[in-house]
């Protein structure tokens, strides 16, 4: 089904394991999409199905019994759950992410999320938006964060704010865990797409964070992490390009190909409306048409690919990425994005009016597409002002997230 | 024995602050461009500067009983060249307005409004001890500094590859 084998550079057993278990998930998934938006939450059924096929520890380290999966491999497995359903993938793909944040914890922090339960779901917001007084032992931190996708379904929250010293002057940028009881989560993702995600706001109130369970997020986008005892590669990645290419582009690339495969599927018995053509495969017109998306999400799998391969083999070195690297990593991430973007702008017309019916998983697919697509992260021409500056060695800084 | 020459050359590793020191006097604007503006007190706020003995603008100074200062900014070396320059009027070639009935420099970022208490001559200077009456000014450019006969700013206020952590924080929060 895929338009690339997924992982076919990196055969490994576990990926290969991991793959196979996502890809029988997908007709579950597709068949709970329309009830996964109508209740704007995962159904019980689809979070069990993919905690029972491990979908929610493949970042959480191995020594908890997670699968400490490779980028590549995260990505390629959120990919697949995405043929199934947008939401569902994403929702996948951020606990994974957070999971790998919490990787670069101290141990402490992490024997407390994942030794205690190493299927722990961790949703998560770096936004600080939240005050914080500095206490004995750790601070007090009271806030709303929004967009925490998963929040239905975490156990614990990962939340932005802004570290002050004692005398309350901000000295850095911090993010803290937060096991579920010291919050609540308002309902308030009344969105176009992606709306399965739940992707809704934690608040919380003057709540006790311990030392332990804050982490710089300067010194982790620098890529400065406590060394962890599992002394695993996957927590040396880069850490934008990490979170953005797990949680924000592999549903794009899974939600591309599913796309494709569906007007495919319908291009036997599809006529063209207004012309003599009774099957759509027919037309040289449409036949243009669906080479021109499948190139296009081609080309997005070929950048993401790198993106990943890049980052993976910098952290089995045991290296940083330099900014130019990372800057291609982002480039080729949200590139990879735009790419989908227009692959299924062109299957709409492709398809035809009928891809906007209620009853067609297009509509559904392109609504999910388009709201992800526009992620704050991924702005493709921030990103390309930034990649730009970069190669031609102009040293402004327009964005924290190198 | 010192010679002019190496005090000079050592003076000119000291690095100052630029601003404009003016008054009014006869109905005309007088103005100098000055590297001894330097803070005093605190209760009360009082600052120093110092003034050729011999000046026009010291005479000014003198029978005003007042005096303003504008401290300049980066990207003003010209504006610091022209008022310590021989011209015959450097008030043409600045765009000013009198404040509090000082001649103020438009685009300067900090302003001063000063009394004199003390005038304390020292060599061919006089320093004149100043109480602050008034602080203006936007202080939206980084300051003008003067320092191996070369006017700059500080090199943290040029713009930066890294931000701030406050800034940082800001751009998250956005």
């Amino acid at each position: 089904m895929a338009v690339i084998p997924e992982d076919q550079t990196h055969p490994s057993a576990a990926s290969s394991d991991l793959l196979r278990g996502a890809r029988e998930l997908v007709p579950l998934l597709s068949r709970n999409a329309e009830q996964t938006e109508r209740d704007r939450r995962l159904p019980e059924e689809s979070v069990k199905s993919l905690v029972d096929a491990g979908m929610f520890k493949l970042a959480v380290p191995r020594r908890y019994g997670g699968h400490e999966a490779s980028l590549r491999t995260l990505i390629d497995v959120s990919a697949v759950l995405a043929e199934g359903d947008g939401s569902s993938s994403w929702v996948v793909s951020v606990c994974n992410s957070v999971a790998w944040v919490v990787s670069l914890f101290p141990e402490r922090a992490q024997d407390e999320v994942f030794g205690a339960d190493p299927e722990a779901k961790v949703s998560g917001v770096l936004t600080p938006s939240a005050t914080a007084q500095r206490v004995e032992g750790g601070f007090r931190v009271s806030g709303r964060w929004h967009y925490a996708s998963g929040a239905w379904h975490a156990d614990w929250a990962l939340i932005g704010f802004p570290v002050p010293d004692s005398t309350g002057q901000i000295v850095d940028q911090g993010m803290a865990l937060l096991p579920a009881v010291d919050y609540t989560v308002e309902d308030t993702w009344h969105v176009a797409g992606m709306r399965g995600t739940g992707s809704n706001c934690v608040v919380a109130q003057d709540v006790f964070v311990p030392e332990h369970r804050v982490l710089s997020v300067p010194k982790a986008m620098a890529g400065e992490y406590p060394p962890q005892r599992s002394g695993s590669a996957l927590a040396r990645s880069a850490f934008t390009q990490f979170l953005t290419g797990a949680p924000l582009v592999a549903p794009q690339l899974g939600l591309g190909r599913a796309a494709l495969e569906l007007v495919k599927g319908k291009a036997a018995e599809k006529a063209i409306t207004f012309t003599f053509f009774e099957r759509q495969r027919d037309s040289t017109a449409f036949q243009l048409l669906v080479a021109e998306a499948a190139q296009k999400i081609d080309t997005a799998h070929l950048h993401v690919h790198r993106a990943a391969d890049d980052i993976d083999t910098a952290a089995a070195r045991g290296q940083a990425l330099d900014p130019l690297g990372r800057l291609r990593a982002r480039s080729d991430l949200s590139g990879a994005v735009g790419h989908i973007t227009e692959a299924i702008g062109i299957l709409l017309t492709a398809h035809g009016a009928g891809s906007f019916a209620d009853a067609s998983p297009l509509q559904r697919i392109w609504r999910d597409s388009g709201v992800g697509a526009r992620h704050a992260i991924l702005q493709p021409q921030v990103i390309k002002e930034m990649y730009g500056k970069a190669l031609l060695g102009v040293e402004e800084q327009i964005s924290p997230l190198v | 024995m010192v010679t002019e020459r190496e005090f000079k050359d050592f003076m000119a590793e000291v690095c100052t602050p630029v601003a404009v020191v003016t008054a009014m006097a006869d109905g005309r604007p007088h103005g100098t461009t000055v590297g001894s503006l330097a803070s005093l007190s605190l209760r009360p706020p009082m600052v120093t500067i110092a003034l050729d003995h011999r000046s026009a603008l010291l005479s000014s100074v003198r029978r005003a009983g007042r005096f303003g200062v504008n401290l300049l900014g980066a990207g003003q070396a010209g504006l610091a060249r022209t008022f310590a320059a021989p011209v015959p009027d450097r008030f043409a070639e600045a765009a000013w307005y009198p404040d509090e009935g000082l001649p103020r420099l438009r685009e300067a970022p900090g302003w001063l409004v000063c009394v004199p208490q003390r005038l304390i001559p020292g060599g061919d200077h006089v320093l004149l001890l100043s109480l602050v009456t008034r602080v203006g000014g936007t202080r939206a450019a980084a300051p003008l500094v003067y320092g191996r006969r070369t006017f700059g700013t500080h090199s943290a206020f040029t713009p930066r590859p890294g931000a701030s952590i406050t800034d940082q924080i800001a751009a998250f929060a956005r």
